[in-house]
């Protein structure tokens, strides 16, 4: 066997030690990997802040009032209304108090949603803003700066004529893409008219449709109804269904958002036999409330069943001294796609609240009706409406003397006991603060004094789901004008989006 | 002593045939033996001059005597005309000619024959010239074929021959060897003074030569305006005249600047007067282009003779002055002296000649490069040396067939594509980290030039390097004929992932060169490195810069191997380190890590190697520039780059990542790349003369190991919220590393491999011991492509479409410019998202760019809108666009509200934000509410258009009036009054050129960021224009203006300086042939 020589000795160890020391190093390497935990951070200059979204107070903010609701039909005489458009801001303590701040100053106008109109009734502080309407359009009320958070505003007028005779007080409210508006009869003389208001600047189309006793109402005349930029469009319910006695109006639009309400006018013969508005009620949902509803005479519930299975409905009026059954049980299964009808004629008379439940979401407004047999009368409608989160107001033109209007305030708490700051603002704009504390499943009455111009309603305490109408009332007994408006929910802020850059 | 003169006279006279009365004239400036063996030779001539004036410049005039004492005199009349010293040869001819002649010729001369002292004519030489002057009455001169006093047998003049323009061809070559090869010539365009022979009536009438224009350039003219005069310029090959290499009078080359200038004005001076300017012209341009392509070609001596020329436009009164005295006798026209110039056939056959020297003169051949190792040459090489055909080389070739084995495995992988989406060469790829966008090569170049970068808004810093890389290829792939590329950036980087992986294999291929000749150890590694799994998952997850760095890596550690050793070559380290440019303009890290490398070379390298090491540094920090400083600023671009990042949480375990497993990939098992370690471990035992590469190789393998287990746990920041994976922490690609690893490894495999015997019959048992290993490498490389083909590309990558309908990508270029919204819901919140013509990333990267300058500086946020006093009404209510103005204008359109608490945001509409922002549409996901939907719906200004894309979209009405109803918010306005204009944008980020008519002063708004008006100047007429206010809004006067907006680069210096330094890098980088030195 040949042997090695000394070079290949010395080349083999020299390649041996080369292999052990990679290897070597990499085992070490790696065996430091797994004893240590080491680690940096070089991330301190890459992170970018994105764009938080917070609740922040509104800058600036808009209501909607239908305007000379009686106007604006192609072929229908237009009957004239001296309307009045009331609007106020929130109270300043109200608004420091959910801000942390004051509100500082701010404009509040009053004028039409013609773009480029200019307000026909503005205000720099916190008093009442009154205006007009014009002779055919809509009404837009404008808050900006400190006087943006908690606008509400109130559309009313009151007639006592031969053909024309009523009370009508709405809400004004803010354009929505969807509503259900719980208004309209069949019976003869009643005349519906839907008010569609576009304050956007660009042509909104609208379907409109209609649920009766016997289900849906299919109508070719409630499809795509063109509403222009900064406009109004009023459609007679009558186009769709003429006959029906209990209908519901659902209103969907396409290409942008409208506020929407029903004028019930009914004259009864020759008789004037009422009118009021119906502005849109809460959104379907198994339990609602409806906070005020003025029974001394025929009232009746409505309740609509917009899904697709039929759904078991109870009602109970809820007072100053809790809830009750109503004297016929109040229980009843209404149709999908239909509406049904609870009679409340044999309550006491007085003023209730009405709390719907039911296994499927339902939506549902009240008819109170003032009239002896053959009489001039009137009627309210009242719907069922969202709970009072901070604050809810309602602006009026302040009236006294004779033929004032008498106006009292309904609170409803549902389900546990709230509290709620009251502040009542008379005609010179002196607000009258004071607690209300409202027991669960109550409701709690507060007068407010002739010439009242706003009354705000604001949440201090308890879990309770708490609602609030006002019931303006002109005269008594069955010749009683009578309007229900609920609360108007015054946003102070607004949740805005969050805002993030992508790559 | 010469061969000339070895005849005896045959019949010597004093007169020529039919009464040719010849008078030489024979200039001597020194009295020595070149004097007597020039009368030697006349004396011996077979036909003898009958006057000899011997014009004497000697100190003391004793030539005469000489002259006169010499036998000469007892043939010839020799008569003496005495000329002051220094007067030169051409001067002192002329001195016989003039209205009063120094010297006047003897009556009766019918010729003169030029001659100087040195010269040596043949015997029959003056027989020849009187001859061919005697043969043709319109024959007016002659010259004789010059040659080599000290050897007669190498040439030196045949004539002179030039172009048109003055250019003189070397025809023949000096030393160029006397074979007859020129006898052919007759007719020329001029002949040198030495030797020459001229009708003694038309000597008179020219005047003798112009001393003013030179040597070359005086012979040359003479000869022209003989032309001129109706005679012709015959050379005669039959006559020979020696003269010596020191005399000016032989020489028919431009062999130097002076000379090629002193053509150059000849032809000026001797063309229609009304084609000199087109002449000089023409002069300019092709002394320019001859200059570039000598450059080009490495001949900096010839490209600056080249330019030099140009020097004879600089004195144009020179050439007036000859023009001047050569104005009369002219009785030919220009145009029949055509067939005497040098045709461009000839020119370009010459200049080729000049270009490829290796093949004209042994000496040129030292200019070149003698050892050039381009990839070019290695490739030539490679099917050089296999022999036969250039088929059946390239069959034979296994870097070939390597090629095509990762060419067919990559179509296999792309089967789905390229049978499907076959969109994605056009419009590039999205997924992974691929994000897709719009882009053109002119985006991404202005997205690295300009101060102002990048998509939507922009940001206040010039893009990557990265950018201008891609915008090359993007280019090329935009002209590509019948393709229809709607992207060509992102065409260009789905090309680049689909081709990556047999480029790989190719430029393995190449570099292992660097190892071995041997083609199939190459072929091997090269396969296994493009298969490899982690090339495979950069491919896969469309990492752009991974994919560059399998490319390029291999080349840098080959050059840089190269460059350090022995043989490297200055063109060696010129070509690394453009090539480790590249590399680092989309991996600063693998840069880094060979900046070190190269650092210690400096250091340690031998002798040229530290100046080669220096240069292959210098050259990447130098095009790198100021990027370099901003990634060294921040850490952690240092170890990212397009598409590198990761989820920390995705990271493979530690032992997956020792094994070089990058996760899952494919059908890659996670010990695929094992074979390779364990290969470079047996490998490291082989010893002999490789020992220091081995053990670098394996150093650079444990390198990158630690690299790959390190870098999962370096924590760069956190995906932001509405992002997708939004919160998981992102560290650098682990692959990044393992490339690095895998190439020291590979390395070390090539190297232990290579040049071993594997035949039994001359290896013995030894080499059937190595059979194991080699069938290892062959299982990796042929396994690694079957993996990758056969796993394909699993619909991870996806063609990209734009999801703007046709119109907003329309209108997002030129004249409009304008941005679009695209608004997508995450749960987060809303995500926007701002598209223009400028260039998107094409991928994921950290996005630190702008980040310390910001966009906003505050002055465009909607609360710091407020406009400084004395503005127009115009510029006090724009609202110069920020990321703030975004937010708040998205909040404004979505809650009707900005969410900026006290602020008089609410002063302006949404459209209006919206047309401020430069936004012409508006996308809104269709995941988003329908209550949101609406509210766009009801906003003014917004008018719905479609859907598309997973968006539906508005229109943001422009305040201008227009006719088109089409037409959105423009990105620049005019505003006049209450007239709003739209102005036409041309360029990247409002960059224009065009023309504005204002009715009345007005106010041009920039949609662009405050910060946008450091980086912008606004011209107009000419005359720079403030910004008001310091906000992107300029006043306009009333009228028709010519308007200029530009984006300038933030260190133009810095740029231009760039630009010089990668025309030096590529000049240095230029293969050159290699040297071969004739026989």
């Amino acid at each position: 066997m040949k042997r090695p020589t000394r070079p290949t000795v010395k080349r083999v160890g020299l390649a041996a030690l080369r292999a052990v020391v990679v290897a070597g190093a990499a085992g070490g390497v790696v065996q430091a990997a797994q004893a240590t935990s080491w680690s940096a951070d070089l991330s301190s200059a890459t992170t970018r802040a994105s764009a938080a979204g917070a609740p922040t107070a509104l800058t600036s903010s808009t209501v909607i009032c239908p305007g000379a609701e009686l106007s604006g039909i192609s072929g229908v005489k237009d009957v004239a209304v001296p309307a009045k458009v009331a609007a106020a801001a929130a109270p300043a303590d109200a608004v420091q108090a959910l801000l942390g701040r004051a509100p500082g100053a701010g404009t509040l106008g009053v004028g039409s949603v013609t773009a480029g109109a200019r307000p026909s009734a503005s205000g720099t502080n916190r008093a009442v803003v009154v205006g007009g309407v014009p002779a055919s359009g809509a009404v837009g009320v404008s808050g900006a700066g400190g006087l943006a958070p908690g606008v509400v505003a109130t559309q009313e007028w009151r007639v006592d004529s031969k053909d024309l005779r009523g009370l009508v007080s709405v809400p004004c409210g803010s354009a929505v893409d969807n509503a259900w508006i719980v208004a309209g009869g069949g019976d003869p003389g009643r005349q519906e008219r839907l008010v569609l208001v576009n304050p956007g600047a660009n042509v909104v189309t609208a379907d409109i449709a209609m649920y009766g006793a016997a289900g849906a109402i299919v109508s070719p005349n409630g499809n795509d109804v063109v509403v222009p930029a900064h406009g109004r469009a009023t459609v007679l319910l009558d186009a769709i269904s003429s006959a029906e006695k209990t209908p519901v109006v659902h209103v969907t639009t396409a290409g942008g958002l409208v506020y929407a309400a029903v004028n019930d006018t009914w004259t009864d013969g020759s008789v004037a036999a009422g009118s009021d508005d119906a502005s849109p009620v809460a959104a379907p949902a198994t339990t609602l409330v409806i906070p005020a509803v003025a029974v001394n005479g025929p009232t009746k519930v409505r309740v609509a069943v917009p899904g697709n299975h039929d759904a078991v409905v109870q009602l109970r009026t809820i007072g100053p001294g809790g809830g009750s059954p109503l004297p016929k049980g109040g229980v009843a299964t209404v149709k999908a796609h239909s509406v049904g009808e609870f009679d409340l004629g044999g309550l006491p008379a007085g003023t209730y609240a009405v709390q719907v439940t039911a296994d499927e979401p339902v939506v549902a407004g009240a008819l109170a009706i003032r009239r002896a047999s053959g009489a001039p009368g009137d009627f309210a409608w009242s719907g069922a409406s969202a709970p009072i989160s901070a604050v809810a107001g309602a602006a009026f033109v302040p009236s006294s003397g004779a033929g004032a209007v008498a106006r009292a305030l309904t609170l409803v708490s549902s389900g546990d006991p709230a509290s709620a700051e009251v502040t009542v603002v008379d005609a010179s704009g002196t607000p009258t603060v004071r607690n209300v504390e409202v027991p669960a499943d109550s409701t709690a009455a507060v007068a407010l004094p002739a010439g009242t111009s706003q009354v705000w309603v604001r949440r201090t305490a308890g879990e309770g789901a708490l609602r609030g109408a006002v019931v303006s009332t002109s005269g008594a007994g069955a010749a009683q004008l009578l309007a229900t408006a609920n609360l108007a929910p015054a946003p102070l802020t607004t949740l805005t989006t969050r805002v993030l850059a992508l790559p | 002593m010469t061969a000339l003169t070895d005849r005896p006279p045959a019949h010597p006279s004093a007169s020529g045939p039919a009464g040719q009365a010849v008078a030489a004239l024979l200039f001597v400036d020194a009295v020595g033996d070149a004097l007597i063996t020039t009368l030697d030779a006349l004396v011996t001539g077979s036909l003898l001059p009958q006057t000899l004036i011997v014009l004497d410049a000697t100190d003391g005039h004793r030539a005469g005597a000489v002259c006169r004492a010499h036998q000469v005199a007892r043939e010839v009349t020799v008569v003496v005309d005495e000329v002051p010293t220094g007067l030169g040869a051409r001067a002192a001819y002329a001195r016989t000619t003039g209205p009063q002649p120094a010297t006047e010729l003897p009556s009766g001369t019918s010729a003169v024959w030029l001659l100087a002292a040195g010269q040596v004519p043949a015997q029959d030489a003056l027989r020849s010239l009187a001859d061919a002057l005697r043969r043709s009455p319109s024959t007016g001169v002659v010259g004789p074929k010059l040659v080599d006093l000290d050897d007669p047998r190498q040439l030196r003049s045949v004539g002179i021959a030039a172009t048109r323009t003055g250019r003189v061809l070397s025809t023949p070559e000096p030393g160029q060897p006397d074979m007859g090869q020129f006898d052919g010539r007759a007719d020329v365009l001029g002949v040198p003074a030495a030797g020459l022979l001229a009708e003694a009536d038309l000597w008179t009438r020219l005047g003798g030569h112009q001393p003013a224009l030179g040597d070359l350039g005086a012979d040359l003219d003479l000869s022209w305006r003989a032309h001129l005069a109706g005679r012709r310029v015959l050379t005669v090959p039959t006559a020979r005249v020696a003269a010596p290499a020191s005399s000016d009078l032989a020489g028919a080359q431009a062999d130097t600047p002076a000379r090629r200038r002193a053509a150059r004005r000849v032809a000026l001076a001797r063309c229609a007067w009304w084609t000199a300017p087109f002449l000089a012209l023409w002069l300019a341009l092709t002394s320019l282009l001859g200059g570039l392509a000598m450059l080009l070609a490495k001949r900096p001596r010839a490209a600056g003779a080249e330019v030099a020329d140009l020097g004879a436009l600089l004195d144009p009164w020179r050439t007036l002055a000859a023009r001047w005295r050569g104005r009369r006798g002219t009785v030919v026209r220009r145009s029949d002296l055509r067939s005497l110039f040098v045709g461009p056939g000839e020119v370009a056959r010459h200049v080729g000649d000049r270009l490829n020297p290796g093949q004209v003169t042994p000496q040129a051949s030292f200019d070149t490069d003698p050892e050039a190792d381009s990839l070019a040459h290695v490739v030539r090489d490679d099917a050089a040396s296999a022999g036969g055909s250039l088929g059946g080389r390239l069959g034979r070739n296994p870097g070939l067939w390597s090629v095509l084995a990762a060419v067919v495995a990559a179509g296999f992988a792309w089967r789905g594509v390229v049978g499907g989406h076959l969109g994605a060469l056009r419009s590039g790829l999205v997924g992974g980290q691929l994000l897709g966008g719009r882009v053109t090569s002119g985006t991404l170049f202005h997205d690295w030039w300009d101060g102002w970068s990048g998509s939507g808004l922009g940001a206040d810093a010039p893009g990557g390097p990265a950018s201008a890389l891609l915008a090359g290829p993007a280019w090329v792939i935009a002209h590509v004929p019948f393709l229809g590329v709607t992207a060509p950036g992102g065409a260009a980087a789905a090309a680049l992932v689909a081709a990556t992986v047999p480029l790989a294999a190719w430029t393995a291929y190449v570099a292992g060169r660097v190892v071995t000749l041997q083609k199939w150890p190459r072929a091997l590694v090269g396969l296994a490195w493009a298969a490899s799994p982690v090339a495979a998952a950069a491919v896969l997850e469309g990492r752009l810069a991974a994919l560059v760095a399998l490319v390029l890596l291999p080349l840098v550690v080959a050059g840089t191997a190269r460059l350090l050793g022995r043989g490297g070559r200055t063109t060696t380290a010129a070509a690394t380190g453009l090539v480790a440019a590249a590399l680092g303009a989309f991996v600063p890290a693998l840069l880094v890590v060979l900046l070190v490398v190269l650092v210690a070379g400096v250091v340690l390298a031998p002798g040229a190697a530290k100046g080669r090491a220096l240069l292959a540094a210098a050259l990447p920090i130098g095009l790198l520039g100021p990027w370099g400083v901003d990634v060294a600023h921040h850490p952690a671009e240092l170890l990212t780059g397009p598409g590198l990042l990761a989820y920390a949480g995705s990271a493979p375990s530690l032992s997956h990542l020792a094994l070089l497993s990058p996760g899952p990939t494919g059908h890659y098992p996670w010990w695929a790349a094992a074979p390779v370690a364990g290969l470079a471990v047996v490998c490291l035992v082989r010893g002999r003369r490789r020992g220091l590469s081995l053990t670098l190789l394996g150093l650079v393998g444990v390198v990158g190991l630690a690299g790959a287990l390190a870098v999962p746990r370096v924590r760069l920041g956190v995906v932001p919220l509405g992002q997708s994976g939004a919160g998981n922490v992102l560290v650098p690609w682990w692959g990044t590393a393992m490339l690095l690893a895998l190439a020291g490894l590979l390395g070390v495999v090539l190297v232990g491999l290579s040049d071993l015997t594997l035949r039994r019959g001359r290896g013995g048992w030894a080499a059937v011991a190595r059979w194991p290993a080699v069938a290892a490498l062959v299982v990796v490389a042929v396994g690694g492509p079957a993996l990758y083909g056969w796993g394909g590309i699993d619909g991870r990558l996806r063609a990209w479409t734009d999801p703007r309908p046709a119109i907003a990508a329309d209108q997002a270029g030129a004249p409009q410019a304008n941005r679009t919204l695209l608004l997508a819901p995450t749960p987060a919140g809303m995500g926007y998202r701002l598209v223009a013509a400028e260039s998107p990333d094409l991928s994921v990267d950290l996005g630190t760019r702008g980040l310390d300058a910001g966009t906003d500086d505050g002055a465009g946020s909607p609360a710091a809108a407020s406009a400084p006093a004395g503005t127009s009404a115009a510029a006090a209510a724009f609202t110069a666009p920020s990321p703030d103005l975004a937010a708040a204008t998205i909040q404004l359109l979505l809650d009707g509200s900005t969410g900026v608490s006290g602020s008089d945001s609410s002063d302006a509409a949404p459209s209006a934000r919206l047309v401020d922002l430069g936004v012409g549409f508006v996308g809104l996901g269709t995941r988003a509410s329908a209550a949101m939907a609406q509210r766009l719906d009801a906003t003014a200004g917004l008018v719905r258009m479609g859907s598309r894309g997973g968006y539906d979209y508005w229109r943001v009405q422009p305040p201008i009036a227009s006719a088109d109803s089409s037409v959105g918010a423009p990105r620049i306005r005019l505003v006049a009054g209450t007239t709003t204009t739209g102005v036409a944008v041309t360029g990247e980020h409002g960059a224009t050129s065009t023309r504005v008519r204002a009715a009345a002063t007005g106010t041009l708004l920039v949609s662009e960021p405050t910060a946008w008006v450091r980086h912008a100047t606004v011209t107009v007429d000419g005359r720079e224009v403030a910004a008001i206010g310091g906000r992107p809004a300029y006043a306009i006067p009333a009228g028709d203006h010519r308007l200029s907006i530009t984006v300038d680069p933030e260190q133009p210096w810095w740029r231009f300086g760039q630009a010089a330094l990668l025309l030096v890098g590529l000049y240095l980088a230029l293969p050159t042939r290699r040297a071969r030195r004739s026989s």
